[in-house]
């Protein structure tokens, strides 16, 4: 069987942090709470993690179940069907907002002419191939490129105006409380990060004591990203409405290495590796979901069905980043609160009141003698 | 082998990824191929002017034409549109090339002091929006025609190696540390106090400052300075009426308030901001008169090489007291006694008549430019943001005590503590 191990979990992990919140996210958390928007994140990442946590216990009590396989034991084949499908949805917009910000990002650092149908044309094959190749492939491929990727975002940093005192980033609780919350459930597509380890859960090669690991990667990730944010929210606290692109903006404004020629490159280069990583992780949920909802394993089938389905939804759906934008934070919210909330909440009432099944003990008893 | 080519070619025809790039070489290729190059398509603009014109705004733009040179410079074309808006007068000047502007390009953006006079923000936004214009690009105010400045600059650049783009993005960004980037005005204009400073140039006839092209205006000139504090002027050479014409760069900075011009920031008072901003630049301090170590009556050129700025806040009586201690690095690089170079500069120590002279210089230079914010009522180096995040709640009630809160700088106590270090040599 297909698995991942711990490092790769924990890269995966990592990368399904950073995917969404390099591009448009600080902006839009400037444009909604001013220098609030930090503590907005804060929430929002803070929420991931005890999601995370929910799941690995989850994944301790039942390990060789997977999100369907519980729900479809406690709540019937319906009630699990039903949540497939709508986890589709759920990642057919993910994949989409992860698509358009790729474009968005390309026509400000490549090229304003870049069309989203060239982007589709050297996006999906690829990630189609790597969630073909299987889950242990995809693992390792992620495992090998996600030092890169850090090591990117930390040169990232270095490029970006990092010398700052915190006192320049102003008061940060200067927004009342209810619009904090009202951001923390507008903005809530861009997190949520955490929802592939609940599906892949029986794909997971966990022990109790991995779970320090992945926290740790976890929380390695956070800091970078957090440091991303206080530069972005330093340098941009008012014209946040003009650098839509922060990873590019962040290190593109250093005015003391604005004379040594264009270094977007590392950021480019970064954020590539992100999305196919990312992309590739994302598809494979499609097609799990996908597959699980139809009841019929057949790859190519899927494969074939979800590509058709994304570049549908991109040319008649979503047409850019705007309008993706718009659709999450006035409708899609709605979509994603439900989403967490019942798994979530799923989850808390196994976790207190689920009795473990004669397998899990015996999986148990196996794991703590090895 | 034709047998093994055979079956290498069959491998490769099965595998996905060769498909997929046949095709996608299908899909691209002769699009790619036929397709005339991006210098055909659209226009690479190096610099962009902004005047008012009797129709509403008149928009020049310097462009980079394809036609080869016998020198190693740039060739550039003088375009300009005139409409009712910024978007139509950019249409205009795009009808007139047959392309498509492209503003990646672009090095500074000059708006002319008349247009100034109204909200230039919303020019800013409209030029950004449609032209995609970068924001970290330089902008400067011209005290005549914008359309002027580019002609001349262009004229600077084609007689010699001096990139103007170059020298504001040096003079005003790096010689001092306002920045002022379309993003910095922006941000300023955005900002509680609606405060931003740009980069001022303005074009003479002085034909006695900075850099003098040579008669057929193909030689770099020598340089020249106009008085002590070394400001670089530079000149070009005005080809039609021979009529020498100086772009000079005096290190002004207009301030704005709303968008709106207000008045014009000399190099003496934009010296006083610039203690009061932290940075590495280097910077010349002289002080005169001094006695001891030897000396009588000398005069003391000190290159200041860094400073570290440690701006305190506190509320006495609900009013704000900020107290800047200014940590400066200094080297001795000249001493002057009767004309004359009388001791090595490197034999010098900060005693305490130096420290006391160096304190009431910079004390001076601070409180002269206060003053001038004072009585403009205009907060340019950033106190408003100091209190607003070091004491947020007191410094609202002080500003909602006040009757008119723009005025808030008159109610600021400021204290300053220089303290000067020699750099071991």
């Amino acid at each position: 069987m297909e698995q991942l191990n711990v490092r790769q979990t924990a890269c995966f992990c990592g990368i399904s942090m950073l995917a969404l919140k390099l591009i448009a996210l600080p902006s839009l958390l400037l444009e909604n709470t001013n220098t609030s928007g930090l503590v907005v994140a804060i929430i929002l990442f803070i929420i991931d993690f005890l999601m995370l946590y929910i799941f690995l216990k989850i994944k301790q009590k039942y390990p060789n179940l997977s999100l369907y396989e519980i729900i479809e034991k406690y709540m019937g084949k319906i009630i699990a069907k039903i949540i497939y499908f709508s986890l589709i949805f759920f990642f057919l917009i993910k994949i989409s907002i992860l698509m358009n910000e790729t474009v968005s990002y390309m026509q400000a650092i490549v090229d304003e002419d870049f069309k989203l149908y060239v982007f589709l044309l050297t996006f999906l094959p690829i990630i189609s191939c790597i969630a073909y190749s299987g889950l242990k492939n995809c693992g390792r491929t992620c495992e090998f490129g996600f030092i890169f990727i850090i090591i990117g975002l930390i040169i990232c940093l270095f490029l970006s105006e990092i010398s700052f005192s915190f006192g320049e980033l102003g008061p940060i609780f200067i927004e009342k409380p209810l619009t904090i919350l009202q951001s923390c459930f507008n903005l809530g597509f861009w997190f949520s990060d955490f929802i592939f380890v609940a599906i892949l859960s029986d794909k997971l090669k966990i022990k109790n004591t991995d779970r320090k690991t992945i926290f740790m990667y976890v929380f390695f990730v956070f800091i970078l990203i957090f440091l991303i944010y206080l530069i972005y929210f330093r340098l941009f606290r008012v014209t946040a409405y003009l650098h839509k692109n922060a990873i590019a903006d962040v290190t593109q404004y250093n005015r003391n290495i604005g004379n040594a020629g264009n270094i977007d490159i590392v950021s480019i280069l970064v954020y590539l590796f992100v999305i196919y990583f990312q992309g590739s992780l994302y598809f494979y949920c499609l097609q799990v979901c996908y597959e699980k909802f139809i009841g019929y394993h057949n790859k190519n089938h899927s494969m074939v069905v979800i590509n058709l389905i994304i570049v549908a939804m991109q040319f008649l759906v979503f047409y850019n980043l705007e309008r993706i934008i718009y659709f999450n934070t006035e409708y899609f919210k709605y979509y994603n609160a439900f989403i967490v909330l019942a798994i979530t909440l799923f989850y808390i009432v196994l976790l207190l009141f689920g009795k473990e099944g004669k397998n899990v003990k015996r999986i148990k008893k196996h794991f703590n003698k090895n | 082998m034709l047998k093994e080519l055979k079956n290498i070619l069959i491998r490769i025809k099965k595998s996905f990824a060769f498909s997929y790039f046949i095709l996608i070489m299908i899909i691209f290729l002769p699009t790619a191929i036929t397709m005339p190059s991006l210098s055909f398509r659209s226009a690479i603009i190096t610099a962009v002017g902004v005047d008012r014109s009797l129709e509403g705004v008149e928009v020049s733009v310097l462009t980079l034409s394809e036609i080869s040179k016998d020198n190693m410079g740039e060739n550039t074309k003088l375009v300009a549109g005139t409409n009712s808006t910024v978007a139509s007068a950019i249409n205009s000047i795009e009808s007139q090339i047959g392309r498509k502007l492209k503003m990646g390009h672009v090095g500074y953006i000059a708006i002319s002091k008349d247009l100034a006079s109204e909200n230039i923000a919303n020019v800013l936004n409209n030029l950004i929006i449609t032209t995609k214009l970068p924001n970290t690009v330089s902008l400067v105010v011209s005290e005549g025609s914008a359309k002027d400045i580019l002609k001349q600059t262009d004229q600077l650049e084609q007689s010699s190696s001096f990139k103007i783009r170059e020298i504001i993005q040096n003079e005003f960004n790096v010689n001092y540390t306002k920045d002022t980037s379309v993003d910095a005005f922006l941000k300023g204009y955005l900002s509680e106090t609606s405060t931003s400073t740009l980069g001022y140039i303005k074009l003479t006839n002085d034909d006695n400052q900075g850099l003098n092209p040579s008669e057929n205006g193909s030689d770099n000139g020598s340089s020249s300075a106009k008085n002590s504090n070394s400001s670089t002027n530079n000149n070009s050479q005005s080809g039609d009426d021979n009529q020498k014409t100086t772009i000079s760069f005096q290190r002004e900075h207009a301030v704005f308030v709303n968008g709106v011009f207000k008045y014009v920031l000399s190099l003496d008072e934009m010296k006083g901001i610039n203690w009061l901003v932290e940075s590495d630049l280097q910077q010349i301090l002289i002080i005169d008169n001094y006695t001891g170590q030897g000396l009588n009556d000398a005069r003391i050129t000190l290159d200041v090489l860094g400073d570290k700025i440690n701006p305190k806040v506190c509320f006495r009586n609900g009013r704000p007291i900020i107290t800047y201690d200014l940590f400066l690095t200094v080297n001795p690089v000249e001493i002057m006694q009767n004309n004359k170079n009388f001791l090595s500069p490197k034999e010098i120590k900060i005693d305490e008549v130096l420290n006391e002279k160096i304190n009431q210089k910079i004390k001076l230079e601070i409180s002269n430019t206060i003053s001038k914010l004072r009585q403009e009522k205009t907060d340019v180096f950033g106190v408003y943001k100091i209190l607003y995040s070091a004491y947020y709640h007191k410094f609202m009630s002080f500003l909602n005590s006040l009757s008119d809160k723009s005025d808030f700088l008159s109610y600021v106590q400021f204290k300053i503590n220089v303290f000067p270090k020699i750099i071991a040599n």
